[in-house]
């Protein structure tokens, strides 16, 4: 059980770092669940003029138990500069512990008390259809985002080929590098080799854009950026259509795909040639490299003894899930692309 | 050794005594949920230990099958090796670890034998290939379940 009265403490010490001439006091520290990656602690807080403000504590788990290795600062860099440019619907990135107060790398975020898009759609009486809408918006905002308001925070790819080269390429090296054999990654990655789409501009990726990772307030806000990247666009509508797939919510993108995509393309301008089905179940297998490949990691890791952990173990039924989800979308394609 | 109730059995009543007896006791939310994944890992578990060993020892003739054919219609010196490879580490015997490196090396020549059958655009060996990693893919639904993403949303 984690330890709030510690992280209560190392906040306060934290908060009094950043806002010399005036800290807020720490009123509350509790566990938050929903995310799979990282530890999340929900805080609020006092001013000295009075006001109370909800903060969101990002940490990360002891390394043995890190299921995603993804780096904390980096993933600051890229909240604090799209905060600083308002350019993103998302709780703002307001301060960074390199781990000295809270014992692991954290961002402290706003707290937007909204619920989850899956949750939200769930609900009986949401509107499903400005919902989608809302969130092929979302998407088209992201993509949208000038390279430059990211003040070096991401290092784009060189060109379009070789990036999908690289992530396509990647499935067969990490098979390689697995201390056991997986045949459907070497099968995914000769077969996406084999049916590369027509090229993209790039543009700022989220990630994980799923339903779980925006939240419902004001619109919809962004959150969990730790994949972010510059990468093809086709990447996040892949995996919010694999995912939406694969969830126990409504399927925003599944109901109605052409209407979501026409929407989106309305949005960012992309031709239909770019953007279409085929292309985006193209791109649910590609964009799948970085949290496939993280799980497979981390079971290899537990294989030799140096990862523990039951959400690792856990996890591996996604694996399996994703397995048999893009042989099943290789096959559909056949043809298509 | 003792052999009733299997193991299977066996792992099947500790996640009853999980979900009936400790989920109930616990009321910090994020340790309710690590108390779902470990049910949901002992099912799969369960599943496991019953078949595992059956299912790899088919799997890996199956396979290895495939990779024979393959190298007579292909010149692939990577899938030569990997069969030659997976022949000398046959299984001495049934213990779960010698079976399951057989199971990988013979995964690795069908591995190679995939990526042969694609240098040769041969639609009929990648049907072939597709049929093999589709009952595999079959198999890990089964030791999956049914499965969500506890505590998300």
């Amino acid at each position: 059980m984690r330890d709030m009265d510690f992280t209560a403490k190392a906040l306060a010490d934290l908060l009094a770092r950043y806002e010399q001439t005036g800290a807020p006091k720490v009123l509350s520290c509790r566990p938050l669940t929903g995310g799979y990656s990282r530890i999340m602690t929900h805080a609020v807080v006092a001013w000295p003029d009075g006001r109370e403000q909800a903060l969101v504590l990002r940490s990360d788990p002891p390394p043995e138990e890190i299921v995603y290795k993804t780096d904390r600062r980096s993933e600051w860099n890229v909240l604090r500069a799209l905060t600083d440019a308002a350019a993103v619907a998302m709780p703002p990135a307001l301060y960074f512990d390199d781990g000295s107060h809270l014992g692991a790398p954290t961002i402290v975020l706003g707290c937007c008390d909204g619920p989850s898009l899956q949750a939200a759609s769930m609900d009986g009486d949401a509107d499903l259809d400005s919902l989608a809408e809302q969130v092929a918006d979302t998407l088209a905002g992201i993509h949208n985002v000038d390279l430059a308001l990211l003040d070096g925070a991401l290092t784009p790819p060189d060109d379009w080929a070789s990036y999908i080269n690289g992530l396509v390429d990647e499935w067969a090296l990490a098979e390689k590098a697995h201390p056991e054999s997986v045949p459907v990654l070497r099968y995914l990655s000769a077969w996406l080799r084999a049916h590369r789409p027509a090229p993209m501009d790039m543009v700022l990726v989220h990630g994980d854009f799923q339903a779980s990772n925006l939240l419902v307030k004001d619109g919809l806000q962004a959150i969990d950026w730790e994949f972010a990247h510059v990468g093809d666009p086709r990447e996040d509508l892949g995996w919010f259509s694999l995912f939406s797939a694969s969830i126990a919510a409504p399927n925003l993108y599944g109901r109605d795909p052409e209407g979501f995509l026409a929407r989106y393309r309305a949005g960012t301008g992309a031709s239909p040639e770019a953007v279409n089905q085929a292309t985006v179940g193209y791109f649910s297998v590609v964009a799948a490299t970085r949290v496939y490949l993280s799980i497979l990691q981390s079971a290899a890791a537990m294989a030799e003894g140096k990862a523990q952990g039951v959400m690792l173990t856990y996890n591996l039924n996604a694996c399996a899930l994703g397995n048999f989800n893009w042989l099943s979308i290789c096959q559909s394609l056949e043809g298509a692309l | 050794m003792i052999t009733l109730p299997t193991t299977e059995q066996i792992i099947l009543d500790c996640r009853r005594e999980l979900l009936e007896t400790v989920l109930p006791a616990v009321s910090d939310p994020a340790v309710k949920v690590t108390v779902e994944m470990m049910e949901n890992v002992l099912r799969n578990v369960a599943t496991r230990c019953a078949h595992e060993i059956a299912w790899m020892a088919e799997e890996t003739e199956a396979m290895m099958a495939y990779a024979a054919e393959v190298a007579e219609l292909t010149a692939s010196d990577a899938l030569k090796a990997a069969i030659e490879e997976a022949k000398l580490g046959r299984a001495a015997s049934l213990d779960l670890d010698d079976v399951r490196r057989e199971y990988s090396l013979a995964g690795e020549a069908l591995s190679c034998a995939i990526e042969a059958s694609f240098e040769a655009s041969d639609d009929g060996l990648l049907r072939k290939a597709v049929e093999l990693l589709q009952a595999r893919n079959a198999r890990e639904q089964q030791i999956k379940g049914d499965w969500a993403m506890i505590g998300r949303g």
